[in-house]
């Protein structure tokens, strides 16, 4: 048994696709291209995949990463690939199969690009001094329902703004993600504004040395 | 037009749902097709996702080089308000360009309470909803077909030509016909009166129907050299006929989410209060051979885990054991689960039964339909209450703690008894489990009884029968109720409400038109949803119109009555349906097709059961 760390892109109308309707669809998809991949024992068996960090609906991702489990380690990385790549549909284009070189939790940071449609450049920079300040508190939903206050600074790795674009580094991962649409309703809400039309594009991921995921 | 869409769909619940793009969806350039034909299922994309007849077509059609079929589903509310708001057409999932440009627009007719959605999506499409304001080739030509489409008098104003019966064959000819008028340059209304002339095709718009004083039809007249009997289509052999070799795997999580494999069509029961078993009459079964083929492609092509037999009636499939037996030996390896629907389980073998997985995993469910034995006669459901507790025994000896028990409300003939009777049964399942002495300790049994309110269909021997009032209704789920004594037993009904609606519609005439009309724009829709149904609304509408809904429901038609639907033949004669009526009453019950062939008139059609050797 040996897993196979699966490289591949999200773009366009199936960012409407929700991460439990992906997870649903590729397990779809690794069974018919009949990968030898290994079967979770018990009354209901079904292949193990496991992705990096799920991605938010409505989020387009350059850098999507998915492991399969395999059952028979003979069977390579590029015949896995061979395999997948003519069943890949249009928005889901594959990169690669590789050997996992770090360990599924260790994804620490991640990059997102943040399009807005067209935006006065007073909300840009109005942006940007939001995200210059020492601290920024805001109410954080639980998964209880309730609201806490989170400072949403201490998830900023760095970040740019160049035209209608913000370029932003936060924390990811199980323990300490920080979705950047909470920087964008802060924002709003603090100046009682709606919030423009924009795309989200994550664009890398990162290990806690910021090291490229692999 | 989309892209403006775009911006909003991050707003309502599942967007996946309206943006298409899905494994083995079809897009062709439309440059390339003459013929594009948007196939609309009156109900959200969970449901018609989940639809055969649609994926059948759809496949059928896109098979075709010149033409494109492509899907439309009814936006939940809250997309349907998004789009009003920004005038976003109702458009195509595949191309996402407004259905009102397109050559046909076709519904599917499942359940009378879709009518209200129909007309909406054509509102939302921006298509005029009555056919006499199409009358142009501006507009499409506007079609449906499906089980409804037996009496579509409610909808006559609206839809241009019905498909009765199977549309495999039919839908294609129409097609045929339309790029052969378009290419001569004939008018729509020329097109319409040559397509009356196909088997099949119904134009509701060359008949008329008058009325007598009492409010029921004198006749129904076609125009000058148009057919004053529409025959209904049926496919002869399902063998040769299209089957699709893949469907469109949806993303989000739909209803049944599985392949579906059709093993037979028609039923040879004849339960008299099911327009299902004698609408597609006759049996017609498809081989082991091509049924097990056709699965194996689809779960292939499609990576489903479950496949599922699709047929009226599973047990009564002559090949059963021989097609189990084929499939297993490719579903085993590939951890594909089996599911069999309404399966009698009692002479089943038990080898066979326990290598099927879903047979296992699902609860117990049987359909004894009437609570005692002199009701389930009335309505020939052949099932026992013998057979009932006997596959109970064997069930709970195998360690199911749960039995769901499906009842109907409101049958002809039915009495209190008859109501404590789903009560008593319930019970003796009850008593039946904690008489069994290796039954795990500690852990209850759990009956439930589902109640569905009968409502009378045309095309059965129980469509002159009246459909109990609202009132009464409420009086016998009262009944029942305090008829249940255990803990142990629940029990669940319908809306009585959405019911009547439903009765009204299906025995309706053309006058319900204006009243559809009337409460479209008091803003109806999603009449099968419990969250969406405004009955105040539907009564206003009634009201509004001058029209008595018990008109149509709780009355009691009389044999020589013509019926609105009586102008369409689906093979099964008028009749016969007097005859099985009457029996019905003098609770006789009628074999069925395969012990005796009692004459329903659908050995016309030349194929089938009724064909068999015995």
């Amino acid at each position: 048994m040996r897993s196979v760390r699966v490289f591949f892109e999200k773009k366009g109308d199936i960012k409407y696709i929700s991460h439990l309707d992906l997870n649903r669809f590729m397990l779809k998809i690794i069974r018919m291209s009949k990968i030898p991949v290994w079967y979770s024992e018990g009354f209901n068996p079904h292949p193990y995949i496991t992705f990096a960090l799920p991605l938010s609906l409505g989020f387009e991702s350059d850098y999507e990463i998915m492991d399969i489990r395999l059952d028979d380690d003979s069977f390579k990385n590029e015949e896995v690939y061979n395999s997948l790549k003519p069943l890949f549909p249009e928005g889901l284009k594959l990169f690669s199969c590789e050997d996992p070189v770090m360990k599924a939790g260790q994804v620490a940071y991640a990059d997102y690009k943040i399009e807005f449609d067209s935006v006065p450049d007073c909300y840009m920079s109005g942006l940007e001094q939001l995200l210059n300040n020492d601290a920024i508190i805001a109410k954080k939903k639980t998964k209880k329902g309730t609201y806490k206050d989170i400072d949403l600074k201490e998830f900023v790795k760095s970040f740019s703004v160049n035209d209608n674009t913000l370029l932003i580094t936060l924390s990811a991962g199980g323990s300490n993600n920080l979705n950047p649409k909470l920087i964008l309703d802060t924002f709003s809400q603090r100046n009682e504004i709606e919030t423009p039309y924009y795309k989200v594009t994550r664009t890398m991921l990162y290990n806690e040395n910021m090291e490229k995921f692999k | 037009m989309f892209k403006e869409f775009e911006k909003h769909l991050l707003n309502v619940q599942k967007p996946g749902r309206y943006v298409g793009g899905e494994l083995n969806s079809v897009v062709k350039d439309k440059n390339d097709v003459d013929v594009r034909f948007a196939f609309c299922f009156p109900d959200t994309y969970e449901i018609g996702m989940s639809h055969l007849g649609m994926k059948i077509l759809y496949s059928q059609f896109n098979a075709r080089n010149d033409i494109w079929c492509e899907r439309v589903f009814a936006p939940w509310i809250d997309a349907e308000k998004v789009m009003v708001e920004n005038n976003i057409p109702l458009y195509a999932l595949e191309s996402h360009d407004p259905i009102k440009d397109f050559d046909f627009v076709g519904f599917t007719l499942q359940y009378e309470l879709s009518y209200s959605n129909v007309l909406n999506m054509l509102k939302l499409a921006g298509i005029p909803l009555k056919t006499s304001d199409r009358k142009n080739w501006d507009t499409p030509v506007v079609v449906a077909g499906g089980p409804c489409a037996c009496n579509p008098e409610p909808l006559a104003d609206f839809i241009d030509i019905f498909f009765l019966g199977e549309g495999e064959e039919v839908d294609l000819e129409v097609i045929d016909l339309y790029k052969e008028s378009r290419k001569n340059g004939i008018s729509k209304a020329e097109f319409l009166k040559l397509a009356a002339q196909i088997e099949g095709v119904y134009v509701p718009s060359l008949y008329t129907v008058s009325y007598n004083e009492d409010g029921t039809v004198a006749s129904v007249n076609a125009e000058d050299g148009v057919p004053s009997v529409i025959k209904k289509r049926i496919i002869k052999d399902l063998n040769t006929s299209f089957y699709p070799e893949k469907f469109v795997v949806p993303y989000v999580e739909i209803v049944h989410d599985r392949a579906v494999q059709e093993i037979f069509r028609g039923c040879i029961r004849g339960c008299r209060f099911c327009q299902a078993g004698y609408i597609y009459r006759p049996v017609r079964e498809k081989s082991a051979d091509v049924a097990n083929k056709q699965a194996n492609s689809l779960c292939e092509t499609c990576g489903y885990e479950e496949v599922s037999l699709n047929s009226l009636s599973t047990s009564d499939y002559r090949e059963i054991e021989d097609l189990l037996e084929q499939m297993l030996k490719w579903s085993e390896q590939s951890n594909i689960s089996i599911a069999l629907p309404s399966l009698r389980i009692d002479n089943f073998p038990k080898e066979l039964l326990e290598k099927v997985q879903s047979v296992r995993k699902s609860s117990l469910t049987f359909a004894p339909e009437a609570g005692t034995q002199r009701l389930r006669d009335v309505i020939n459901k052949n099932i026992t209450e013998d057979e009932i507790i006997s596959t109970c025994k064997m069930a709970f000896e195998s360690g199911y703690t749960a039995v769901k028990l499906y009842f109907m409300l409101g049958l002809p003939t039915e009495t209190n008894e008859d109501l404590e009777g789903m009560a008593k049964l319930a019970q003796k399942v009850v008593d039946l489990y904690y008489s069994n002495p290796a039954r795990k300790k500690g852990k209850p049994v759990n009956v439930s009884i589902s109640v569905a309110t009968f409502v009378p269909k045309p095309f059965t021997p129980f469509e002159f029968e009246p459909q109990v009032t609202l009132d009464e209704i409420v009086k016998k789920q009262e009944h029942l109720l305090s008829s249940v004594t255990s803990k142990k037993i629940s029990v669940s009904y319908h809306q009585s409400n959405i019911s009547f609606l439903e009765g009204v519609f299906a025995r309706g005439d053309r006058r319900l038109g204006a009243v559809l009309e009337k409460a479209l724009e008091k803003g109806v829709k999603f009449d099968g949803w419990d969250e969406c149904f405004k009955f105040d609304e539907w009564l206003n509408a009634f009201e509004e119109c001058g029209i008595d809904a018990t008109f149509y429901s709780s009355r009691k038609r009389e044999y020589d009555e013509i019926m609105p639907w009586d102008h369409l033949d689906y093979g099964v004669t008028k009749k016969f349906l007097i005859s099985e009526n009457k029996l019905a009453h003098s609770e006789v019950t009628t074999k069925n097709c395969r012990e005796q062939c009692a004459g329903c008139g659908a050995t016309c059609f030349g194929e089938g059961v009724c064909y068999e050797k015995r």
